[in-house]
């Protein structure tokens, strides 16, 4: 069996928070394998940002291990950690993260600008499809002040794929946008999950988003319920 | 992250950021300029002073005396014994810009006297306490006869061990406790203008002699003088035991020193050898240096002091001192405009990084290192100064055109007006860019650090 792409063991996060540090992970062991569609669901306050900011290497706070595609985090120096975010991870966030100044293409390919290795046609080629296949060709020079809800999301989808990562962390990718808009991008996830193997690990409060989840997780005040665990 | 991506990023800032940046940039374009301006003006006082107000185009510069040594070094016995100047630091002398010729001198290292002067004053006169140096003799060739002021030696006579042996002039040149010598034409010797102008305008009325100044060149076989070598009135030399030798004046020559007598320097060389040990023959005294005009000899008193050697003529000096100490002076007044415009930039720095925490913790989610956010953050302020730079640079010039003019339309004319009271070499356009640079870019370090701190998890958590 293959490495997979998240392994942790006995992962806490407490935030010091003056007298009373919060816990706001509790021991959490959970394994992503390549491929899977995980939802992780749970109430405001549970945990579930700081679980993806911990994994994502965004968060080195923690206590426990973290492996991402068999590596031990812990152990990397902060610029390696970088390397591999730029890498291999992807993040699509709930208030989008969006640059106002810059056009939406140029927002899409501002992962590129901290690749060493990159090479800017390409990255342009691979950021026009993208935009093409989110229904946003024509929109490309626009700014994000421009568009809806929705589109912006899509931007933040075609900005966290640029770099073709393995692994996509998305912290309430619908938290911001109303049903249908929702129902759209969740099918989009299902169609990358499903056309490029694409691993991926959201977390949420909505239930929707873990009907189209090939496996569910509940997080409870930082504790993963593994009796929860449900399988699509 | 790659250049080209720095470059982006800082030109994006650039376009959005102008303003805030533009406010931070004034404080040191006005800095800069102001340090410019003064040095500039300071430059081109001195250049004045030194090139017109005390025309110098020739310095002599000599090694530290030698230190006083003090109770304890006067026990010990030790010190003493003056450093001299290597021959390394002579051509380095003659390669700074603006240098015509270096002229080094070695100085007798040994008490000498000296007699002679029948041929043309009617009888002999002495001096009891003789000074003399010795210089390359190309030195001298513009001014002397060819084949007059060369080193006996190089054509040496016959062996002998004394005087007698030798005919026609010749005396034994013979060191102490040599078996043979070889006889010797007398050693030629030049002497300065002034030396003559000396003897013609004061010694010699005084004392009923002919002046000698236009018989000198006229005659020959020039002037004999019997020289004392290792001993004098006041004193025996260290080493070596004292004998005399004859010499012969056979020139008038800007090159020689100005009071005593002018060897080849072979002959010096090998006489303090003799009297004065290893050190005393290597080490020249003093090096005369020649600057294309006095507006260079500033560059030459630098140069020196950077090899730790002072000009002999103390008032370049003194005028070179006091013009640099104002100079100094005044690029305080620029430097403290400088430190408060840096101070300008970490506030807008800041700022700019504050208001930035989402986007740099986005910057850092997709890739980036703490260590590329700090360079960012860097590079826009170096940016920034460049640019400052440049305009601090413009209007520093412009303040010197309009300076010159009003000093040209309102002062009354003085001695020594000079048409520009400014001087800009080079260097200065690159100083006050490099010092625009240096300052913003200091103060941009501490906000630098906290855009490399910002916890991305924390920044990327808000809205
Ligand atoms: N930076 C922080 N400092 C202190 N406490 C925090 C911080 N971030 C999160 N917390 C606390 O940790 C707990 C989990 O928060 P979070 O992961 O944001 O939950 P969720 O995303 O599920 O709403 C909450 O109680 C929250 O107050
Ligand atoms: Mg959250």
């Amino acid at each position: 069996m293959s490495v997979p792409a998240i392994r942790t063991r006995g992962l806490s996060r407490v935030h010091d928070g003056g007298r009373d540090a919060r816990r706001a992970l509790a021991d959490v062991e959970i394994v992503v394998e390549e491929g899977e569609f995980v939802c992780v669901l749970g109430p405001s306050g549970s945990g579930k940002s700081t679980l993806l900011a911990v994994i994502g290497g965004l968060d080195r706070g923690y206590q426990g291990e973290i492996e991402l595609f068999g590596e031990d985090i812990g152990r990397m120096s902060d610029a390696a950690l970088a390397r591999l975010r730029g890498e291999r991870i992807g993040f699509v966030f709930q208030h989008f993260h969006l640059l106002h100044h810059l056009t939406v293409i140029e927002n899409v390919t501002t992962p590129a600008l901290f690749d060493p290795h990159g090479d800017e046609e390409a990255c342009l080629a691979r950021a026009k499809h993208l935009l093409d296949r989110l229904g946003l060709a024509d929109r490309a020079g626009d700014t994000p002040a421009e568009l809806s809800g929705g589109q912006r999301q899509r931007v933040a989808i075609a900005r966290a794929l640029l770099r073709k990562p393995k692994l996509l962390l998305c912290d309430e990718p619908t938290g911001n946008l109303d049903a249908d808009t929702g129902a759209r991008i969740i099918e989009l996830f299902e169609e990358f999950h499903r056309e490029e193997r694409l691993t991926i690990v959201a977390v949420t409060h909505e239930e929707r988003l873990a009907r189209a989840a090939t496996r569910i997780l509940r997080l409870h005040d930082g504790r993963v319920d593994a009796s929860n665990e449900v399988s699509a | 992250m790659k250049l080209a991506a720095l470059v982006r990023l800082v030109r994006r800032d650039l376009a959005r950021a102008r303003r805030a940046l533009a406010g931070s940039a004034f404080g040191i374009a006005a800095g800069t300029a102001t340090l410019v301006f003064f040095l500039a003006l300071g430059l081109g006082v001195r250049a004045v002073l030194l090139g017109e107000v005390f025309p110098i185009d020739r310095i002599e510069l000599e090694p530290p005396k030698a230190k006083d040594p003090g109770l304890l070094g006067l026990l010990l016995g030790g010190g003493g014994e003056p450093s001299g100047i290597r021959p390394d630091d002579v051509d380095a002398l003659g390669r700074v810009p603006g240098v015509k010729r270096v002229l080094p001198k070695l100085s007798l290292a040994f008490p000498a006297s000296a007699r002679g002067g029948r041929e043309i004053l009617g009888h002999d006169v002495g001096a009891s306490e003789l000074p003399g140096d010795g210089i390359d003799p190309s030195l001298a060739a513009a001014d002397v006869k060819p084949g007059l002021f060369v080193d006996p030696m190089d054509t040496p006579g016959p062996a002998c061990t004394d005087d007698a042996a030798c005919t026609g002039g010749a005396y034994c040149e013979r060191a102490e406790g040599v078996a043979e010598g070889r006889c010797s034409a007398p050693v030629p010797a030049i002497v300065s203008r002034y030396l003559v102008e000396i003897f013609d305008k004061s010694i010699a009325p005084a004392h009923g002699f002919p002046a000698v100044g236009e018989t000198l060149l006229g005659r020959a076989q020039g002037i004999t003088f019997t020289v004392r070598l290792g001993e004098s009135l006041l004193g025996r030399a260290k080493q070596g035991s004292p004998r005399t030798i004859k010499a012969r004046i056979v020139g008038i020559s800007g090159s020689a020193t100005d009071l005593g007598l002018t060897f080849p320097l072979g002959v010096v060389r090998r006489w303090n050898r003799e009297f004065g040990g290893e050190r005393a023959a290597e080490r020249y005294s003093s090096a005369v240096v020649e600057a294309r005009s006095g507006a260079e000899v500033a560059d030459v008193i630098d140069a020196g002091a950077r090899m730790g050697l002072s000009p002999k003529d103390t008032r370049a000096r003194d005028v070179s001192v006091l013009v640099s100490g104002v100079m100094a002076l005044l690029s305080l007044v620029a430097g403290v405009v400088l430190v408060v415009s840096a101070s300008s930039i970490t506030q807008t720095f800041r700022a700019l990084v504050l208001e930035r925490r989402g986007e740099i913790a986005l910057y850092r989610a997709v890739g980036a290192t703490a260590g590329e956010i700090g360079a960012w953050t860097v590079s826009l302020a170096a940016v920034v100064g460049f640019f400052a730079g440049a305009l601090g640079l413009v209007v520093a010039r412009i303040l010197a055109f309009i300076a010159d003019w009003a000093a040209a339309e309102k002062l009354p004319d003085f001695p020594f007006k000079p048409d520009t009271f400014f001087a800009f070499p080079w260097w200065l356009w690159l100083l006050g860019m490099g010092f625009s640079i240096l300052f913003s870019v200091l103060g941009a370090i501490g906000p630098a650090r906290a855009a490399a701190k910002v916890d991305p998890a924390r920044a990327l958590a808000g809205s």
